[in-house]
């Protein structure tokens, strides 16, 4: 979990933040007032959040706030594909030259398997090799 | 204990900042093309026009099917004042992006790229479904009086086929990731909403209102005036190039 929100963030904040804008614009259910600061936010979220996540810096913390994420993207691209009839997926919105390529379908489940990762994490009350328990000694 | 987790949290996130900005001040995160003057493939619009639209498009993009009436407006709303320059940019996931571009490039060389341009967007839905639109395409050309020949033969050149991927590799460079991407002056709008909202609002800046706006606006032109009798000026004429 800790790698997908690293690699998501990582790839967009090495890139013109003009191009996340733009796929996020193509959500049109998000409003557009919020486009701007999302495309500027998201990006260090996913990356921090996830490479805390990994270090297992407060773990349930960082998990809880992941998984809202993923529930976040759920709604968006369920709603996006419900009321819209499509979601953009097909025009390089993962980055053309990214290696990972998803379907609106394989998303749908990446999302699912994260939201239950970050809740499952959260619901774990120690966190073996995690900086937390080094921090708690 | 409480200090402990707050500097480590400091640190953590300090050095996970400073990576991320370091390694995005040694590849320059945006790069935006120079603008485009003298022998250019494919444009519309007069060569001096103030304001150029360097376009980056896949046919088989839904997205930049939508970006088209966006483009037609603003040359409408501007005439003569725009020039929008395109780039081929067929995206890999695309299964007829790169068959669609290299008729067009074809049809560019016949110069008839902009009316071809405009029906392969105009019907994007019926031949992006296709089992195979070569004939299609094929069709569209002759129905515009090219040649079965000349067509079928261009259509095998990897002359043309090079060319396409030069562009888009040109793109590359300028971190055009996905489709369509405009460069207005220092703007890089991604997508036709984006080009609706900022790209517009970049070309106002340059240019002021629409003509059409200027003669709305009941303040701005007294009634009596001889302005208000102006209408809308033609659509600018399009060299093929």
């Amino acid at each position: 979990m800790g790698s997908v929100f690293v690699y998501a963030g990582f790839s967009k904040l090495l890139e013109p933040i003009e191009n996340f804008r733009g796929i996020i614009a193509q959500y049109e259910v998000i409003p557009y007032i919020f486009v701007g600061p999302i495309a500027v936010m998201m990006p260090w979220i996913e990356f921090i959040g996830g490479a805390l996540l990994i270090a297992g810096y407060l773990p349930r913390q960082t998990a809880m706030m992941l998984g809202f994420l993923s529930l976040g993207f759920l709604v968006v691209l369920g709603s996006s594909h419900l009321l819209l009839g499509n979601a953009p997926m097909n025009c390089g919105c993962f980055g053309e030259n990214s290696w990972i390529k998803l379907s609106v379908r394989q998303v749908f489940l990446l999302d699912i398997t994260n939201l239950a990762a970050g809740f499952y994490l959260y619901s774990k009350k120690d966190h073996l090799f995690s900086l937390d328990s080094v921090l708690k000694k | 204990m409480k200090s402990k987790y707050m500097t480590t949290g400091v640190i953590l996130v300090a050095v996970l900042a400073g990576g991320i900005l370091f390694m995005r001040s040694r590849n320059g995160v945006s790069s935006l093309p120079a603008p485009e003057t003298g022998q250019v493939l494919r444009a519309k619009g007069p060569a001096d026009a103030p304001v150029q639209i360097i376009e980056y498009s896949d046919f088989e993009c839904p997205a930049c099917q939508k970006a088209q009436p966006v483009l037609d407006q603003i040359l409408k709303d501007y005439p003569g004042k725009i020039r929008i320059i395109y780039h081929h940019f067929p995206l890999a996931g695309h299964r007829w992006a790169a068959l669609a571009h290299q008729a067009a490039e074809c049809m560019n060389e016949q110069g008839m790229f902009w009316p071809y341009h405009d029906r392969l967007y105009a019907e994007q839905e019926q031949w992006s479904k296709l089992p195979n639109p070569s004939e299609t395409f094929l069709r569209y050309a002759v129905d515009l009086g090219v040649p079965v020949e000349i067509f079928a033969d261009c259509m095998m050149s990897e002359k043309v086929r090079r060319r396409i991927i030069e562009e888009k590799s040109q793109g590359e460079s300028l971190k055009v990731q996905s489709t369509p991407t405009f460069f207005i002056g220092d703007l890089r709008a991604v997508g036709h909403i984006e080009l609706q909202a900022q790209g517009r609002k970049k070309i106002e800046s340059i240019l002021g209102p629409p003509l059409a706006a200027q003669a709305a606006a009941p303040a701005a032109i007294p009634s009596d005036s001889p302005a208000v009798a102006q209408t809308e000026e033609p659509a600018v004429a399009i060299p093929a190039s």
